[in-house]
C-alpha cells in the first residue's frame, strides 16, 4: 500500500467511523485520534466541495472545544452555541487556512474569539438594558450553574466561581492549559502572544486562582503566602 | 548557596516544558528548598483541581446542525436564483404585455403591497429578537 493510499484509507475509515464515543470521550486528548496527515486530507476533500468529510474533524474536535467554551463562558448553553459557530466559521474558512499549520490551534484560536465576541456582546447588551453587568455574567436562576451538567460537589462549584472571579484573561489561559493541557507554543498561537510570555501568565493566573479559592473558603489548595 | 528558581522555570517545571538538562537543574533547586517544594505541591494540586472539572463537561453532538449549517448556502443560493429569475420573467411579462394599463397597477399595487408587509413584519421581528432580554433564555 501506498503512503497516500494509506491516508486515504485512514480517512475514510475516519469518516465511516462512528466516532462519538472514542473521539469526543471526555478523557481523550484533543485530536489524537487524527493524525495531523488525516486532517490535512480531509480538508482538503472538504475544500473540494464535500462537507460529509467535515464530520470526522466536529467529532474529534467536539468535546475538547465544549470544555474549553464551557471554561470561558461558564454556561453550557452559551458555550454550545459558541462551538456550533466555530465549527460553521472554520468550514467556511477552510480555503484560506494554511495547510502547513497545525488544525488544532487554529480551530481553538477561532473558538476562543468567537467566546470571546459572545461575551463581548452579552456585556454590552446587559450595559445597554441597563443590567448590572455582574448578574449579566452569571445568567439568572437556573440557567447559570456550570455545575448544573456536571458533578455537583461543593469543591466543583468553588472551583468554576474561582475561575469566574480571576477574570477573562487568566481563566482563557488557564482553560487551555489545566483543562486541555496544551502545550506552551499552542497556548501562544491561540492566545496570539509571544511564547516567551506563556510561563509568567500562567504564572499570575495560577496564583490569583489559588488566592481566589482560598478567599472562597476553599482548603483544597493550601492557604497562607507563597513568599 | 542555590540561586532561585524564577517564577517562570517554576511554571516550566510543573508543565513539563524544559528540556532534561534545565529540569535536572531545577530538581536540585527544588530539593534544596522546602519553599519550592510546598509552592510546587500546592500548584499540583491547584491543576488537577482545575482539570478534574473537564470530566464533567460533556458535548451534545452538534454534527446534525452544522452539517445543517454548511450544506445550507447551496440551498439559498438556488432559491435566490429561482427568485431573481422568476421576478425576471415576470417584469418582463408586466411591462410587454397588451393588458389594460389599470390591471397592470392593480397587479403592481399588490405585489408591492405584500412586499412591503413582508419586509416590514421581518423588520419588526429582526429588532424583536435583538432586544428581547430573554431571546438567551428560551430555546
Amino acid at each position: 500500500m501506498t503512503h497516500s493510499e494509506s491516508i486515504e484509507r485512514s480517512t475514510a475509515e475516519a469518516v465511516r467511523f462512528d466516532g462519538h464515543a472514542a473521539l469526543s470521550s471526555p478523557t481523550s486528548p484533543r485530536g489524537a485520534e487524527l493524525t495531523a496527515e488525516v486532517e490535512r486530507e480531509l480538508i482538503r476533500k472538504c475544500r473540494a466541495g464535500d462537507a460529509r468529510w467535515f464530520e470526522p474533524l466536529v467529532y474529534a474536535y467536539e468535546g475538547p472545544g465544549m470544555r474549553v467554551a464551557v471554561g470561558m463562558m461558564r454556561d453550557p448553553d452559551a458555550a454550545h452555541d459558541a462551538l456550533q459557530e466555530s465549527f460553521v466559521k472554520v468550514f467556511r474558512k477552510l480555503d484560506h487556512f494554511d495547510l502547513e499549520r497545525s488544525f488544532g490551534p487554529w480551530f481553538f484560536q477561532i473558538l476562543r474569539n468567537q467566546c470571546r465576541d459572545m461575551l463581548r456582546s452579552r456585556r454590552a447588551r446587559a450595559r445597554h438594558e441597563g443590567h448590572d453587568e455582574r448578574l449579566e455574567e452569571r445568567p439568572a436562576g437556573a440557567r447559570w450553574d456550570p455545575g448544573r451538567q456536571m458533578e455537583r460537589s461543593e469543591a466543583t462549584r468553588i472551583i468554576w466561581e474561582g475561575l469566574e472571579v480571576v477574570g477573562e484573561d487568566q481563566r482563557e489561559i488557564l482553560v487551555l492549559k489545566e483543562l486541555e493541557d496544551f502545550r506552551y507554543h499552542e497556548i501562544a498561537e491561540i492566545l496570539d502572544i509571544p511564547e516567551g510570555t506563556v510561563a509568567s501568565r500562567l504564572y499570575h493566573a495560577r496564583r490569583a486562582l489559588r488566592e481566589a479559592l482560598i478567599e472562597l473558603g476553599y482548603a483544597g489548595v493550601g492557604s497562607g503566602d507563597e513568599g | 548557596m542555590i540561586p532561585e528558581v524564577t517564577k517562570e522555570e517554576l511554571m516550566k517545571f510543573l508543565d513539563d516544558e524544559l528540556d532534561a538538562v534545565e529540569r535536572a537543574r531545577i530538581e536540585r533547586r527544588i530539593a534544596a528548598s522546602t519553599e519550592l517544594q510546598r509552592d510546587l505541591a500546592r500548584y499540583r494540586i491547584l491543576k488537577a483541581e482545575v482539570k478534574s472539572l473537564g470530566s464533567g463537561v460533556h458535548s451534545r453532538g452538534i454534527w446534525s446542525s452544522i452539517r445543517r449549517r454548511v450544506t445550507r448556502p447551496l440551498g439559498w443560493i438556488m432559491l435566490l436564483a429561482g427568485s431573481l429569475l422568476w421576478t425576471g420573467w415576470a417584469g418582463w411579462v408586466y411591462f410587454t404585455s397588451d393588458e389594460a394599463v389599470v390591471a397592470k397597477l392593480a397587479a403592481g399595487a399588490i405585489v408591492i403591497g405584500v412586499t412591503l408587509l413582508l419586509a416590514t413584519t421581518i423588520h419588526e421581528r429582526w429588532i424583536e429578537w435583538q432586544t428581547d432580554p430573554y431571546r438567551d433564555l428560551v430555546r
